[in-house]
């Protein structure tokens, strides 16, 4: 066997081993990324899910407490609330009540000024 | 190795390169005819066994008042739905549901059992779709789906499959209240089971309130939970337009408070009340009885008056004198009269057309016709007028046509063309016979002569607000009736109708200038004669008269009092009264009268310089 016929058995393909390490790690790491990104979605999915059920959850506590609020509030209840004695009301007769006019216009300035019994324009 | 052992090894490797070659292609092909070609077919099957359509219901828009109180809302229910595909002894489970669900077995078990031709073929296949029951509470929802596994497990009797358990879900869903019950029920309205408006706003404004229902593709893993990630085509809810009313709940509160007490007092067959600002034309209260809940709509007794009709819309009433006012203004506005013109009034008997005055007078101003309510002297000014400016200003004051006011069942009353009236009809109609209105628009009508001549549209809504954006409904102006002279000259006359000498004391309000005109109509019996035992008695009117805050008619229908004391200024003037009087108070309006104090004496209209005075 010639010396030139026994370096080309022996010889590795240093470099085709390289490239082929090369793209089987890229492979691998390709499908374990996929993986990885599917298994990500799915729990981001749920997760989105879950975070769904809890928003609609909390969105049907509010208007049922918003439709409770107003059942409450409502003329009729308070009349209930009111015949019950639940609160008192005391009747203030319209000769007793003391309207104050209209404020006179402000400056628009920062100066000051004097302090006026004066009442506005009715 | 010899050259012949070589070949050989290279031969079977290439048989072997081949064979592996041909197998590889062949799974390739049937890979790309099961992902490509089949592909349609299998994601078919595959959606047809987990993946179903999942509607996500629209909220209907809700309606306030001008306030922002709510008038109907939303309760979050949920509504029980099955799927019959998953359901292998739909007997069974109806007798598991039926108790917590409150339904009969029967029903149940029909509804379990229903079944649907096949898309594919004429195999009948379970209904996928079953509506149980809707309108559940949270509360019971939650109850019922927390005691389904235990009750299929129970030991002592025959287990469900799991799958009958997953069968049953819990959709959302809402269901209409009225938080406010009966309160301003005839202009909200109600909506059916499906949620379709039916009557009121609930129905006139039902394409704007409604929304649209979206849906979703479902596809569903082995324990029934959601695979969000395989979620189909979605098309989102849009919720409906929420709807704000010129209605103001206080203002409703206290008209209600007052029909209530009416009803008591006088136990009329119905009564009325519309309030309105005559600048805007929105109405700021409308009530009747008797009214209705339409959180529990009733069944119509054909018997009694059908609770659930808008009155003030649609039915009509002989105006009465206060039709007067229509004749007056137009004279008036058309100068053939002045307030002081002397009108005969035949001492209270005109024979020619056998018409009755309930006091006689010899002749009486245009005025003092108003101020005494004089029938001969308003048909003397509608002659004047002539039939066909007497009809026309009739109609330009909104009488003989809809107000397209935006409520349903509005009529337009009764106002006959001249060419069919009879010799005598120019005598009738001027005091407010032989013509029929609503009580919106003999409300309008006032309003007019309390703007100074303008009639407005009367307007309900006053704002629609969707996701976008809001939309004001602002005020319309129809056309001018009569001049704001004319107006200025009847407004002087119905201040002097609610004073010491006119019909309606009784409309009086301590500290303000009121300004009105009652009316009481006879009703006519089945053979169509007068009966003198049944009247429509009302009273319309505005204040502060200077510059009217509101303008409101009371109506009251067969009121069971004495016959002496059936007209519209004894028993619907006082009622005005009492509302205007709070009404006043809530809207804060300024007193510009003496008010008199509870010993006689008389407080001052006050000022804050007047109490630093005293």
């Amino acid at each position: 066997m010639s010396a030139n016929r026994r370096r080309h058995i022996n010889a590795l393909p240093g470099i085709k081993l390289l490239m082929g390490f090369t793209v089987g790690t890229i492979a691998l790491l390709t499908g374990l990324g996929y993986v990885y990104c599917q298994n990500q979605l799915h729990r981001m999915s749920d997760e989105k899910g879950k975070l769904e059920r809890e928003y609609q959850r909390l969105q049907t506590l509010t208007e049922a407490v918003e439709v409770t609020v107003a059942k409450l509030s409502s003329p009729q209840e308070l009349k209930k609330k009111f015949d019950n004695g639940f609160f008192k009301l005391n009747e203030i007769t319209t000769d007793r009540i003391v309207r104050i006019g209209p404020a006179t216009p402000g400056f628009e300035g920062k100066e000051l000024r004097a302090i006026s019994n004066e009442r506005g324009n009715p | 190795m010899t050259a012949s052992m070589s070949n050989s090894m290279s031969r079977r490797g290439l048989v072997a390169g081949i064979a592996l070659a041909a197998c590889f292609t062949g799974y390739s092909v049937r890979l790309v005819y099961l992902q490509v070609t089949m592909h349609e077919t299998y994601v078919g099957m595959a959606a047809k066994q987990n993946a179903h359509t999942e509607p996500i219901y629209a909220r209907r828009g809700e309606i306030f008042d001008i306030k922002g109180v709510p008038l109907a809302q939303n309760d979050p229910v949920r509504t029980v739905v099955a799927d019959g595909s998953l359901i292998k002894d739909p007997d069974r489970l109806a007798q598991i549901l039926a108790a917590p669900l409150e339904m009969p077995v029967d029903v149940l078990r029909a509804k379990l059992s229903r079944k649907v031709k096949a898309k594919t073929s004429n195999e009948l296949v379970p209904l996928r779709y079953i509506v149980l029951k809707k309108g559940v509470s949270e509360i019971k929802a939650n109850e019922v789906s927390a005691l389904l596994p235990d009750l299929v497990a129970t030991p002592n009797k025959k287990e469900l499959p799991i799958s009958a358990v997953q069968a049953i879900r819990f959709e959302r869903d809402f269901v209409r209240v009225y938080p406010n019950a009966s309160l301003a029920c005839h202009v909200i309205g109600f909506v059916n089971d499906s949620g379709v408006g039916m009557d009121g706003i609930e129905s006139s404004m039902n394409d704007k309130m409604q929304g649209r229902d979206g849906y979703r593709f479902v596809e569903r893993n082995g324990t029934g939970g959601e695979l969000v990630l395989y979620r189909g085509e979605d098309r989102p809810r849009k919720d409906g337009s929420s709807v704000t009313l010129t209605i103001d709940l206080n203002l409703q509160q206290i008209v209600e408070n007052e029909l209530d007490v009416a009803m008591k007092t006088y136990r009329p067959k119905n009564a009325t009340v519309v309030m309105m600002n005559p600048f805007t034309g929105e109405i700021m209260a409308l009530a009747n009885r008797p009214d209705f809940n339409p959180n529990a709509v009733p069944i119509i007794d054909k018997k009694k008056v059908n609770p659930m009709r808008n009155i003030a819309i649609t039915d009509q009433v002989e105006p009465g004198s206060t039709f007067k006012v229509v004749t007056v203004a137009a004279a008036l506005s058309e100068k053939l009269v002045n307030l002081e013109t002397d009108i005969q009034c035949e001492n209270g008997y005109w024979q020619w057309c056998k018409l009755h005055d309930h006091s006689p007078y010899a002749s009486l101003s245009v005025r003092k016709v108003l101020i005494k309510s004089s029938n001969i002297g308003a048909a003397k000014i509608g002659m004047q007028l002539g039939d066909q400016r007497f009809y026309e200003y009739a109609r330009k004051f909104g009488f003989g046509d809809t107000l397209k006011v935006n409520l349903p069942g509005e009529i337009r009353g009764a106002l006959p063309a001249p060419e069919s009236w009879d010799h005598i009809t120019l005598t009738r109609m001027p005091m407010g016979q032989s013509v029929a209105a609503t009580p919106l628009q003999i409300t309008t009508a006032m309003c007019a002569i309390a703007n100074g001549g303008m009639l407005m549209i009367p307007q309900i809504v006053h704002q629609v607000t969707d996701e976008e954006r809001t939309t004001e409904y602002k005020p319309q102006e129809r056309w001018r009736v009569v001049s704001k002279r004319a107006t200025e000259q009847v407004r002087e006359a119905l201040v002097e109708v609610v004073g010491l000498k006119g019909t309606a004391l009784l409309a009086a309000v301590p500290g303000f200038k009121v300004a009105g005109k009652t009316g009481t109509a006879q009703k006519p019996d089945e053979h169509g004669h007068m009966n003198h035992e049944k009247y429509v008695v009302s009273f319309v009117g505005f204040m502060p008269a200077e510059n009217p805050a509101f303008v409101m008619l009371v109506i009251v229908d067969e009121a069971k009092v004495d016959h002496e004391n059936n007209y519209g200024g004894k028993v619907a003037a006082p009622i005005f009264s009492r509302i205007a009087a709070k009404a006043a108070r809530y809207l804060d309006l300024q007193p510009t009268e003496p008010i008199p104090l509870p010993g006689g004496k008389q407080a001052r209209s006050e000022s804050s310089a007047d109490v630093r005075d005293q």
